[in-house]
């Protein structure tokens, strides 16, 4: 089996008491996710399912990084920038819910956490970092979205390392590393490998997008609709 | 491999998956009688059990339990078990070998002036074994439900209208834009003179990324006005009532004796 970078936590890495804390951090966030999708005009609904099989599909592609390996990318900050972060969130959950039910992959007990890494911090981060990046620095879109991307994910790297790290403080017998060997192995893993790909990826993305079609990418077709 | 191989492969793999589980959905076994509902919540009250167990005798017993509800449903045990070990993301090996010489305790043996720990060896035992045994459960879940059912047990947990629909038709199109995505993949192949490099790798991945975004959103507006001309009213029904059988009461009696008894064990009640 070839080994593959990417942020799904299975479970039996986080203790009970990790997973029953993100579940309670989700509903909040859940709930502001879904009364976000009552801004959509009923003709939206059906793009915003084909979007999220489009970031279930961004997770297939198999990047090449130093080191041999392979790695996969969240897409998060692509639909963030493209569309909006909540967009991000609820494409995620249903993402990751599909891939838990449906082909094992992630974990149920450790789903919760999985959303907030890769539906929460990733988009949120990586979206607001463009945006700052672009408003206040004036910096060129599609740098500031290669930017965006890299700093997203690593930050969802370290999030997924605390999670990891602090086990053997809370229950012995999950992840067996402490948070000085658990984040500095996520955060370096994905600094050097997934990070700069996904910088890569989501920077060609919204070049091929802002030169194709750049009606899409000047409505940010989702989130000024309303009124 | 490179980038294309790698892609088009994983995408192989994905459909292949969805095929494999979907054929055994429709043999006439325990779980596939279960009322969908019913099955959604005893999975996740099993694993976030299994989860919870720090006896390795337990965690045996119940990666037993799986395999004789594998029988039942008359799933292939050989290739069930074969997928449960293959599905152990290899980084558990990796996290859990390590640990048999880190974790402090008696010595067990040494091997190249490393020290192994009996707790060590317990401690990677237990948790091989409680992974190996939550993903048990899940490609039990994974291999018996059918995907319309599931969607319409989530409807009767209360998760609103808008997620379902977004989530129904999220896994009709992931498998068009999968097609879409292997046919892009073997074309730039076919008109590809050497390899990508990994930068170009990236590259060509975000242009891939950017056409199927672009896709998608035509896709979406296409889908909604053939919704519309069929009558779509923005809302959703479940397609089926759910009915609770004998078969349901007896399994969930089952389910809760078994966790709770688990539960009275552990902390020392029985």
């Amino acid at each position: 089996m070839k080994e593959v970078v990417k942020l799904h936590i299975p479970d039996g890495y986080l203790g009970p008491y990790t997973c029953a804390f993100f579940y309670l951090i989700m509903i909040p966030i859940w709930y502001k996710a879904f009364r976000w999708l009552k801004n959509l005009k009923p003709s939206q609904v059906p793009l915003l399912g084909v979007l999220t099989a489009f970031s279930f599909l961004v997770m297939m592609y198999n990047m090449p990084v130093p080191g041999g390996t392979t790695a996969h990318i969240v897409g998060g900050t692509i639909i963030a920038i493209l569309i909006s972060p909540w967009a991000a969130t609820v494409s995620l959950t249903i993402v990751l819910l599909i891939q838990a039910l449906f082909f094992g992959d992630g974990g149920i007990t450790t789903y919760a956490a999985n959303v907030f890494n890769m539906g929460v911090v990733l988009p949120f981060v990586g979206y607001y970092t463009y945006r700052f990046l672009t408003r206040r620095l004036k910096l060129n879109e599609i740098v500031s979205a290669g930017i965006g991307a890299y700093v997203g994910i690593v930050t969802a790297a370290i999030m997924a390392g605390i999670e990891l790290g602090i086990q053997p403080y809370l229950q012995p017998g999950y992840c067996p590393y402490p948070l000085r060997v658990s984040v500095p192995a996520m955060a370096i893993a994905h600094l050097v490998t997934a990070g700069p790909a996904a910088a890569v990826v989501t920077a060609a993305v919204v070049w091929y997008v802002k030169k194709s079609r750049p009606d899409l990418f000047a409505m940010r077709t989702i989130t000024k609709t309303r009124g | 491999m490179g980038f294309l191989e790698d892609t088009a492969r994983e995408v192989l793999e994905f459909t292949t998956e969805a095929v494999f589980s979907e054929r055994h959905t429709r043999k006439n076994g325990l779980l596939q009688r279960l009322d969908p509902r019913l099955k959604t919540v005893s999975l996740v009250v099993l694993v976030a059990t299994v989860v919870s167990l720090q006896d390795i005798r337990i965690v045996v017993a119940f990666y037993f339990l799986a395999l004789v509800l594998a029988v039942m449903s008359k799933l292939p045990v050989v290739e069930f078990t074969k997928r449960v070990w293959i599905f152990i993301p290899v980084f558990t090996g990796i996290i859990a070998i390590p640990s048999i010489f880190m974790v402090p305790g008696e010595t067990a043996f040494k091997v190249l002036g490393l020290t192994a720990t009996w707790e060590g060896i317990r401690w990677a035992v237990l948790f091989t074994l409680r992974v190996a045994t939550a993903v048990s459960y899940a490609i039990l879940f994974t291999m018996t439900s059918r995907w319309n059912e599931i969607v319409s047990a989530l409807a009767s947990f209360r998760v609103p209208g808008m997620v379902i629909t977004i989530t129904t038709l999220t896994y009709r199109y992931v498998f068009l834009l999968a097609k879409l995505l292997l046919d892009a993949m073997h074309s730039r192949r076919a008109r590809l003179a050497g390899e990508l490099g990994m930068v170009e790798s990236w590259k060509e991945a975000g242009k891939h990324i950017g056409a199927t975004f672009i896709k998608a959103n035509a896709l979406g507006e296409d889908i909604y006005y053939a919704m519309l001309s069929r009558g779509y009213t923005n809302e959703v029904q479940p397609i089926r009532e759910f009915r609770l059988g004998k078969v349901d009461y007896a399994f969930s009696i089952v389910t809760a004796l078994v966790v709770l008894l688990t539960l009275a064990f552990t902390r020392g009640l029985l």
